[in-house]
């Protein structure tokens, strides 16, 4: 699902994002990202991510560094947000609680 | 037809029916047709004969009744002027008579031969006296005026030469005073007259008669009743009076033989089947061609107009007033035409009565050679039409038999390429790939069977490319699985003995190539690095990120370990002092090895790492956390997660810092490094294992256990945690007890 807010274009991803799901997922992700000008990846309503899923959004962060364009990661929460500072996805991407959050 | 095929067998069917509907529709028509005219004809035919003998009939009817008719009135015509000459002739013969006896004095006496006294000639003239007068003897008295009416007898004589028509005839003076002079013919050649007992029988004396006394009362001319004279011949007479000086003295009489006027009547023109008869005005049959019956004369005479038959009654007494007509009569339950006509002065009727049947015959004829004529014609029609049934059944035989072989040609011919088609198709599923179906008929058949060449090439082409593929797959997964064999074969399987540690690592790949790894190996006598990593994904490139990762981690910390460039075996002869380690190389190497991965990695991969370095002198304890599971610690029998300060993950991006920690493990202290294969390994529920069930399972482990036993623990745990389900993630696990 993709919402739009203060330029920012927000894929929101949900459910799993393991191995089998990912690829799809990082299809999807790169059709939208294609698009945006700021680029938000809401997932709060993601109950899992693997390293696949990790691998997804690091691919992301590298492009949005390549093309300058602003990159987020928000709502994550639980085991997913357990799994970003475990992995410090902090230090590639800026995270935000929240949409509400996004500059 | 039995070898034929379905195919072939209905084909034929098809087109014979096809022929014989054709044939059998055509046929139904034109028999038909053929029937109706029949018909037609026959009853035409019988209708024109049947109206044509009608109108022959009516016409034969009324010509018929205008011929009777016709015939009626000559007929009596004829017979009124036969009668009128004869009447003619009497009053001459009287008036001769008168003559003399008003001039007696004229005339001489003459000896006429008496009858009974001598033979009488025929034609010649004789005296007879009547039976009273000769009884009486008053002969004497009459006789000179006899001799002087003989006179007479010269005319009779020459009267009877000159009428003589080879009839009977009988002319005599009859006088008053019962003399009489008479002279006879006969149709026979008889010399003499007879005169027996029968004939002017003494008894026969005209004057009694009562035509006598009319004559003498009225003076007229009168014609007698037929009587039966007496050589058995009916006959008439007529009789006229004569005179003398007195008045009235006899009676002249001619009496022609009626065979005359019976020739007469017999006289038909229109055949035997005629019946002629004259009727009185009483109407009592005087003449008749009948001799029996009805219309015979006969006595005592009949009424005819009383007769039974109520129509011919009615025309009887038409025919006695004196009417003519001609109508149709029942007559015995027969039906006649009676034609009838007057006879004028004798107040006679003639008739004559002609069987109805006979007339219309012709008509009849006429009527059933017509129905003949047309039976023959309808006979001759149903001829036609029976032998054209029986040429159309022969052709219909003949064409049969055409269309049989025709069909079964047309069919086989037809056929022949599907035969050949099926065969090809037959051979080709046999698994002949390389027959090619040879059908040249230029129609779908040809169509279907390039087909299915087309088919065969096709399929050749896939079948070779399935077995190039089903090939490449094969020696892909020998790769693949000698690339898992190297892969495991990467991973370190023994550690030399050491008292102080005691270790235990396992990596049990999933299905596929995997990115797990362990290691462990000893910098030197007393520092022993242990790591667990897991590679994102799965498969060869992440088995060979694994291999670079797994390289230059141990490259790294080699080149970079503790102290100088001392070789192992160098380090291990000279075991004290122990050097110094300074803290950020393990760091250092880390940070090293994450931007040589980060080179070169457009694929995005990376690695979480946990790696650790061991004094084991000490039980000084070293390590880095690259986004790795935090691992367990087990102290005082316990275990606990240790508290790991995260770092990020190799091969993300380089340029990163990665501090590292310390901790001091007592002896028997055990460090359970694990990748996520093990926490997240999932029942068929899709519930993962946890961490929590980990450390559970971990401190259910009794305290003294050694690290294999830990691991097959945790192993047995997993594995009855996730059943029958398929693992999806290399579980790794790495067990270091401090011995101290």
């Amino acid at each position: 699902m993709v919402t739009e807010k203060n330029g920012w274009t927000i894929w929101s991803v949900s459910g799993r994002l393991d191995r089998l799901t990912s690829v799809k997922a990082g299809e999807e992700a790169d059709k939208v990202f294609a698009t945006a000008e700021k680029f938000a990846v809401e997932m709060s309503g993601l109950e899992y991510l693997s390293s696949a899923g990790i691998r997804i959004l690091l691919s992301l962060t590298k492009k949005a560094k390549a093309e300058g364009k602003d990159f987020a990661l928000v709502g994550a929460a639980g085991m997913v947000k357990a799994v970003l500072v475990e992995t410090r996805m902090d230090m590639f991407a800026k995270i935000f609680g929240s949409a509400e959050e996004l500059p | 037809m039995g070898g034929k095929t379905g195919i072939e067998r209905r084909i034929f069917l098809l087109l014979l029916a096809t022929g014989l509907v054709s044939f059998l529709a055509f046929e139904t028509v034109s028999f038909f047709g053929l029937y109706g005219v029949q018909t037609q004809a026959l009853e035409s035919g019988t209708k024109m004969g049947e109206s044509a003998a009608a109108f022959a009939e009516e016409i034969a009817d009324g010509q018929a009744k205008k011929r009777f008719a016709l015939f009626a009135e000559e007929k009596a015509r004829g017979i009124e002027t036969d009668m009128w000459r004869l009447k003619e002739d009497t009053q001459l013969l009287a008036n001769s008579m008168t003559r003399i006896l008003t001039h007696k004095d004229e005339y001489s006496p003459i000896e006429l031969p008496v009858a009974g006294e001598v033979p009488i000639r025929s034609r010649e003239p004789y005296l007879f006296f009547v039976s009273a007068l000769r009884e009486s003897g008053g002969i004497e008295e009459v006789l000179p005026e006899a001799r002087i009416a003989s006179n007479a007898a010269e005319n009779l004589a020459i009267w009877a030469e000159s009428i003589d028509d080879g009839y009977d005839l009988t002319y005599y003076f009859a006088s008053k005073r019962g003399y009489i002079i008479s002279v006879d013919t006969t149709s026979k050649d008889a010399e003499f007259v007879e005169f027996g007992e029968d004939w002017y029988a003494p008894s026969f004396d005209p004057r009694e008669r009562p035509w006598y006394r009319e004559i003498e009362a009225t003076g007229k001319t009168v014609f007698t009743d037929v009587y039966v004279g007496v050589e058995g011949y009916p006959v008439i007479s007529c009789v006229a009076p004569y005179y003398d000086e007195n008045g009235f003295a006899g009676v002249a009489s001619i009496s022609p033989s009626i065979a005359l006027l019976y020739s007469v009547i017999a006289n038909n023109t229109l055949g035997d089947h005629g019946i002629n008869f004259i009727l009185n005005s009483k109407g009592e049959v005087l003449l008749s061609s009948e001799t029996s019956g009805p219309l015979a004369p006969s006595e005592p005479k009949n009424d005819l107009r009383k007769y039974e038959d109520e129509d011919f009654a009615l025309e009887a007494g038409c025919m006695a007033r004196g009417l003519s007509d001609v109508s149709l009569v029942t007559l015995g339950g027969k039906e006649y035409y009676l034609a009838y006509a007057p006879i004028k002065n004798l107040g006679w009727s003639f008739g004559t009565l002609i069987e109805r049947d006979v007339v219309v015959q012709p008509a009849r004829d006429a009527k059933a050679y017509l129905l003949s004529r047309a039976a023959d014609f309808s006979a001759s029609l149903q001829d036609f039409f029976w032998d054209n049934l029986l040429r159309t059944a022969a052709l219909l035989l003949a064409l049969l038999a055409a269309l049989f072989f025709a069909s079964r040609k047309a069919a086989d011919r037809f056929v022949k390429p599907v035969l050949a088609l099926t065969a090809g198709v037959r051979e080709i599923s046999g698994g002949n790939l390389d027959k090619k179906i040879d059908v040249k008929t230029g129609d779908e058949i040809e169509q279907l069977a390039d087909s299915f060449n087309h088919m065969t090439d096709e399929l050749q082409t896939y079948i070779r490319n399935l077995a190039r593929t089903t090939a490449e797959k094969e020696r892909i997964e020998t790769e693949i699985s000698v690339a898992a064999r190297i892969q495991a074969g990467i991973l370190p399987k023994h550690l030399p003995a050491r008292t102080e540690v005691d270790l235990a690592a396992s990596m049990t790949p999933a299905k596929e190539v995997g990115g797990d790894f362990y290691d462990f190996y000893f910098l030197d006598d007393c520092h022993l690095v242990v790591t667990v990593a897991d590679v994102s994904d799965k498969g060869v490139p992440a088995a060979l990120f694994m291999v670079a990762a797994k390289t230059l981690l141990k490259e790294s910390a080699l080149t970079m370990g503790p102290g100088d460039n001392l070789p192992v075996g160098a380090k291990a002869a000279h075991p004290a002092p122990a050097p110094t380690l300074s803290p950020p190389w393990l760091s250092e190497a880390v940070a090293r090895t994450n931007d040589r991965l980060a080179e070169a990695n457009d694929e995005g991969m990376f690695v979480t790492v946990f790696t650790g370095v061991l004094d084991i002198r000490n039980g000084d304890f070293t390590y880095v956390n690259a986004g790795h599971n935090p691992p367990l610690l087990r102290r005082n029998g316990n275990f606990e997660f240790l508290p790991v300060a995260a770092g990020p993950m190799l091969g993300a991006m380089g340029g990163m810092a990665f501090p590292s920690e310390r901790l001091t493990l007592s002896a028997g202290d055990m460090l359970f490094l694990y990748t996520d294969g093990v926490t997240e390994a999932m029942n068929e529920a899709k519930e993962m294992f946890t961490e929590e069930r980990l450390k559970e399972t971990l401190c259910d482990c009794a305290s003294g256990k050694s690290s294999a036993e830990v691991l097959a623990a945790v192993r047995e745990a997993v594995s009855a945690h996730a059943g029958g389900t398929e693992q999806s993630d290399d579980i790794t696990m790495l067990g270091l007890v401090f011995q101290g």
